[in-house]
């Protein structure tokens, strides 16, 4: 692609290769993924409180009696 | 031989004569700086008035009273003696009995006074009224009106009283000498005032108010010379006025002229000493641009005249016996812009350059003669080498009597700094605490602007402010010293029988009986004032992040409950997340219900009185303990800042530690409180940030757009705004304005933070460049809310077409464009009102002023603290196990949290940059909130490709996952995502069971705010290692500096330190701190991997 850059390098028979350098999307604003639309996704079924199985497996896990987030973790912080 | 680089001149100051008619005398008209007579003219002689009084002196210094004993009370006999015997210029009469704190005597009284003097004599009178605007006005009407057709010099004539003197002024043909308090813009700014009134320009005089030696000349001399620079450079036609100084009362009051000798006989016989000091500062006036002074003692009169007259000469640089060849050598290669300002050590002027001297004396110019053109001197061969006092005597043609009184001045000023030297501040602190440089002399001349920021539109700006003649921050920085005893926090000035400076001895330890001696008034001990100042300002900043929460959760409420119709709920899962955190049930209700009581509860926060506020439970169990125990955890959020207020008060809280224990309560009311209500309830109510791509820097106004820049920190209004730029209607109107592009919004400060996370806004600048935006001459409106927002916005946009709009209730500004006290109900009508006025001001955009940069940079901003445990795991795991794994790898070596403000006193954004350069170089994720954010995002360090100046380690992990090694978190109140981020990772565990466990440490390197002191104090409290730049507010106070440093660690974990402006020195310190918690958790070497059987792992699992 157009502003791709390439380093030359040698391979192990000795023949010069090009090797594509680190690339990144340029990225523009419509590209903003709202991650957070998904919160619905995986509680489907769940009409009356859709997000909370996300709330409390994850952001607030720890308003939970049965585990405390981490399996290194052995008391509540 | 060479030519010496010469200065060119494209403007003149006005020749204005003043006295009656047959005795007029000019002054003014010189097309150089004073005296710079191998650069151009300066055709009349600075002229010197002596000062008579209309009633007799009280409280002279005896010295001042001598020469007039046999004239006091008589003012026509003082003044005719002034002249005839003293050989005075002019006769300054100061009617000091008009005073309405003193004698009170009446307006007719001064006119008939006047009057009799100006007719006496045959030299021009200047009447000079008292410090009351009110009262001179009345006088000085009367004078006015006496002394009709004399052509007297009326002042001083401020902004309260221009109008009616000037008027005055006009009808009876007088000159004004026009004063403002040491500020150019205000000068310029009461000249046009006066212009427009009607005043002729060869009527005003300015006198840009003068400070006596050692009582703030330095300050005046440096606006004096930027007003000549102004004048003479820049050709600005409103600042090209002959300068007045009255020297003599500043001088003369001063402690040390009174001062008899047996009193403190270190400072010299006292005979000389009010003279010597009258002497410099007059002399200092010259230099600076003076063309009149105003004197008190016949001797300094005297003093002075021979040094005019010795200095009044036209000299070559043969016979200045200038090296050229060493001056080109030296001469710094200078652009265009700078070398139109004055020189500062390319070009000595002629009294700097004594040594070479020609051996003849030179004629002196008669200072009497108006219009007297200097006199040329000849090229004198070199004579053979003299004795060295007989070279010394023949410089400019002084006399052994003269250089001995200039040496007398030299030994007497040296005793009087040694004498002063208490208030110099000197940096007790001891162990970590580094300590303050005194503050260095402040520069004058034209500046370097690349050695004050980093950032080139910043630098360009500055040029062109230069260039027009306007002063910034930046310019004010250059010329005020931060003062010394206010700035280490032993000034006490709570009560009345105050102010109290309670500086230690300067140069060596005190003894213990010194120490407990030094103490206020009161008997108030310095670590009890240093730690009462440390806490209001906690206070300070408490209240202002807390007034944000409450403004944000005010607007909730009544969106929640359908009366704002411009705001919606946006995040419902974060509005259950608080729910969770508030305790609100959720269970079968209503998203409406929720928020309504999630809004109620928030308010009842701000004003609960019992009790614990309810996000202490989101904090580390251990946490709440330490808090619990120690007794800082708030009741409500208001009360402690009340509290600290209280305690604060004379004569309550009187114990250091107890003092910093309520602040450390107030501050936890601010973190745990007030910030994390302001960016809850703004993520539920404006969405939670995710990453977005945005770009940063000026660029972003456009030359065929309207601008408009919001500047601030609620996001209430901006957040409409951004709808109102986007309605199609108002693009349509701009266009129809001739804006073809249509509207460009940009943000400044933490409000561009919050638009920029949530909608893509670009970042105009941070604090400092809130100016710069106004100068590029191309900003429609500035629309400002509160904090950090600059007065001088309001004169400076004067200056082009650009409108200042307030909107808070609580923060108007003088000078604004238009006020609106805003009001969520009518949202999006005030903010379509404020944008079309904006519109309507684009075709007042002056083509010729515009100077727009396109520096911009593209960063990855909107990382609040659940996108991270969303990137770390996804939906289905989401957690920030990754981040501890790879911490306690050592892939990743900590995290600091770099903060806070932009600092006008240091290179601006260097230290920010520079300390995240070396963080990132060393393995630490950077986390960044406010103006320190939008300095990364301008270096380019807020975009995955900075990965390049990581270590290895950070480098593969910030690639693996595709984030920037520095973490947009969002704007200041948003530092507690930091306590959120810091909370989930001592939780998801591996890395101890506190705050004060990570490896993680915060920096605010440029720090300015009082919000900034509470930040850094709430992060101490929660057990962070933190790090201030650029002046600590405790650091000349050792005993309360020992304890934020050093003993506070012990009870919460947390301490601070300090380090003035060196970036790599930071770097160091926070990097000894990470190591250090990485030494405690045991993870600071790699360990051998152990492959484990069953028991081994029933063994652990207990």
């Amino acid at each position: 692609m157009a502003g791709d850059k390439y380093e030359e390098k040698e391979r192990f028979d000795g023949q010069k290769v090009q090797i594509l350098l680190p690339t990144y999307a340029a990225g523009t604003d419509e590209d903003q993924y709202q991650w957070r639309k998904n919160i619905d996704a995986v509680n489907v079924g769940e009409k009356s409180q859709p997000v909370m199985r996300y709330l409390t497996s994850a952001e607030r896990y720890f308003y939970s009696k049965e585990w405390f987030g981490s399996e290194k973790r052995k008391n509540p912080a | 031989m060479a030519e010496l680089p010469k200065v060119k001149y494209s403007g003149k100051i006005r020749e204005i004569k003043i006295g009656k008619p047959g005795c007029e005398v000019t002054v003014g008209g010189e097309t150089a700086y004073n005296f710079y007579s191998f650069e151009g003219k300066t055709p009349n002689a600075p002229k010197l008035a002596l000062q008579v009084l209309d009633i007799v002196p009280e409280e002279w210094a005896e010295e001042a009273l001598a020469p007039f004993k046999d004239v006091l009370g008589d003012p026509v006999a003082w003044a005719k003696k002034c002249v005839d015997e003293y050989k005075a210029d002019v006769v300054a009469l100061w009617l000091v009995g008009t005073d309405p704190n003193g004698k009170d005597l009446s307006a007719e009284h001064a006119a008939e006074v006047a009057k009799k003097v100006a007719e006496a004599i045959n030299v021009p009178l200047i009447v000079w009224g008292t410090s009351s605007d009110v009262k001179n006005t009345e006088v000085l009407k009367a004078v006015a009106e006496s002394c009709a057709g004399l052509n007297v010099v009326i002042g001083p004539i401020t902004e309260g009283n221009y109008k009616q003197v000037g008027a005055a002024a006009i009808a009876y043909k007088h000159t004004v000498a026009a004063n403002t308090p040491i500020d150019i813009n205000l000068a310029k700014q009461l000249n046009i005032l006066l212009e427009n009134l009607g005043v002729p320009n060869d009527k005003i005089l300015v006198d840009p108010t003068t400070g006596g030696v050692g009582y703030g000349m330095e300050y005046c001399y440096s606006i004096m010379e930027r007003i000549r620079q102004a004048a003479l450079t820049q050709n600005d036609d409103k600042l090209q006025y002959p300068l007045i100084n009255n020297i003599a009362e500043e001088v003369w009051k001063t402690k040390e002229a009174k001062l008899s000798t047996d009193a403190d006989p270190k400072l010299g016989d006292a005979g000389t000493r009010g003279i010597n000091l009258e002497a410099i500062t007059a002399l200092s006036a010259l230099q600076a641009g003076s063309d009149l002074l105003i004197l008190r003692h016949p001797k300094t009169l005297e003093h002075i005249r021979k040094y005019i007259s010795s200095i009044m000469v036209e000299t070559t640089l043969d016979a200045m016996g200038v090296d050229l060849k060493l001056i080109e050598a030296a001469a710094p290669k200078a652009e265009p812009a700078a070398a139109a300002a004055k020189p500062a050590a390319a070009a000595p002027k002629p009294a700097q350059k004594p040594a070479a001297a020609p051996a003849a004396p030179p004629k002196a110019a008669e200072p009497k003669e108006e219009k007297a053109p200097p006199v040329t001197k000849p090229a004198a061969p070199k004579a053979a080498a003299k004795p060295a006092d007989e070279e010394e005597e023949a410089i400019m043609g002084l006399t052994k009597d003269d250089v001995q009184g200039l040496k007398e001045m030299v030994g007497f000023f040296k005793a009087l700094k040694t004498a002063m030297g208490a208030d110099a501040p000197v940096a007790k602190a001891e162990g970590p605490a580094a300590v303050a440089p005194p503050p260095k002399k402040k520069e004058v001349g034209p500046a370097d602007w690349t050695q004050y920021a980093i950032d080139n539109t910043i630098i360009e700006g500055l040029k062109k402010a230069d260039r027009e003649g306007l002063t910034t921050s930046f310019h004010r920085a250059r010329t005020m010293t931060a003062c010394p005893i206010g700035k280490g926090g032993t000034c006490c000035k709570i009560c009345n029988m105050g102010p109290c400076r309670v500086l230690p001895p300067k140069g060596r330890d005190e003894t213990p009986e010194e120490r407990k001696k030094r103490t206020g008034l009161c008997g108030a001990t310095p670590e009890t004032i240093a730690a009462r100042n440390f806490a209001r300002m906690v206070a300070a900043g408490a209240a202002a992040h807390s007034d944000h929460g409450r403004h944000v959760a005010h607007t909730f409420l009544h969106a929640a409950k359908g009366e704002l119709p411009d705001y919606q709920i946006k995040d419902v899962a974060k509005l259950f997340a608080i729910a969770m955190d508030f305790g609100v049930p959720t269970e079968g209700r209503e998203i409406k219900d929720i928020a309504i009581e999630v809004g109620e509860k928030a308010l009842q926060q701000y004003g609960q009185q019992d009790g614990e506020i309810l996000n202490i439970k989101r904090a580390p169990l251990k946490r709440q303990e330490i808090w619990r125990k120690e007794g800082v955890i708030p009741t409500g959020i208001d009360r402690p800042v009340v509290e600290v207020m209280h305690m604060t008060h004379m004569g309550v809280n009187q114990e250091m530690e107890h003092i910093i224990r309520l602040a450390t309560k107030c501050s936890i009311a601010d973190g745990w409180g007030g910030s994390m209500i302001a960016t809850d309830l703004s993520d539920i109510l404006y969405g939670t940030p995710v990453p977005i791509l945005g770009k940063v820097n000026l660029g972003c106004m456009k030359e065929d757009t309207v601008n408009i820049i919001v500047h601030g920190h609620e996001p209430s209004l901006s957040e409409i705004i951004v709808q109102a730029v986007q309605d199609p209607e108002m693009i349509a109107y701009a266009k129809s304005k001739g804006a073809t592009g249509g509207i460009s919004l940009g943000g400044i400060c933490c409000t561009s933070n919050e638009i920029l996370m949530r909608h893509g806004i670009p970042v105009a600048g941070n604090y400092l460049q809130q100016e710069i935006a106004v100068i590029t001459g191309a900003l429609e409106a500035i629309v400002v809310d509160v904090q950090c927002v600059m007065q001088g916005l309001a004169e400076l946009a004067k200056c082009f077409h650009t409108q200042v709009v307030t909107t808070s209730p609580i923060a108007k500004m003088q000078g604004a464009y238009k006020h609106y006290a805003y009001d969520e109900r009518y949202g999006l009508e005030t903010a379509k009102a404020i944008v079309k006025d904006a519109i309507d001001n684009f075709p007042n955009r002056d083509k010729n002023k515009v100077s727009l940069p396109t520096e911009q940079q593209d960063m990855v901003v909107g990382f609040s603290h659940e996108t991270i445990s969303y990137m770390l795991g996804g939906m289905f795991r989401a957690s920030y196990r990754p981040l501890n794994d790879n911490i306690i790898n050592g892939r990743i070596r900590g995290l600091a949290g770099i903060v806070g403000c932009g600092n006008a006193r240091v290179k601006n954004d260097y230290l920010h940059v520079e300390l995240a350069k070396e963080l990132i170089k060393n393995d630490v994720l950077v986390l960044t909130t406010g103006c320190s954010a939008i300095a990364l995002g301008k270096a380019g360090l807020l975009t995955p490709e900075a990965s390049k100046y990581c270590g290895d380690g950070l480098a593969e992990v910030c690639e693996t996952v595709g984030i920037p090694p520095c973490l947009h978190m969002g704007s200041c109140v948003d530092n507690s995502r930091i306590l959120m981020a810091a909370t989930a990772v001592v939780r998801d565990g591996g890395l101890g069971d506190d705050i004060c466990d990570l490896p993680a440490v915060g920096c605010a390197p440029e720090w300015m705010s009082e919000k900034a002191v509470s930040i850094g104090q709430y992060f101490v409290a929660s057990g962070v290692y933190v790090l201030f730049g650029v002046g600590f507010p405790t650091i000349n106070e050792d005993v309360c500096t020992n304890y934020l440093f050093k003993d506070i660690e012990k009870t919460y974990g947390g301490r601070w330190d300090f380090v003035e402006k060196d970036p790599h020195e930071m770097a160091k310190r926070i990097i000894a701190a990470i190591d250090g918690k990485r030494k405690d958790l045991g993870i600071d070497k790699a360990r051998e991997r152990v492959l484990m059987d069953m028991a081994m792992r029933r063994e652990i699992a207990g």
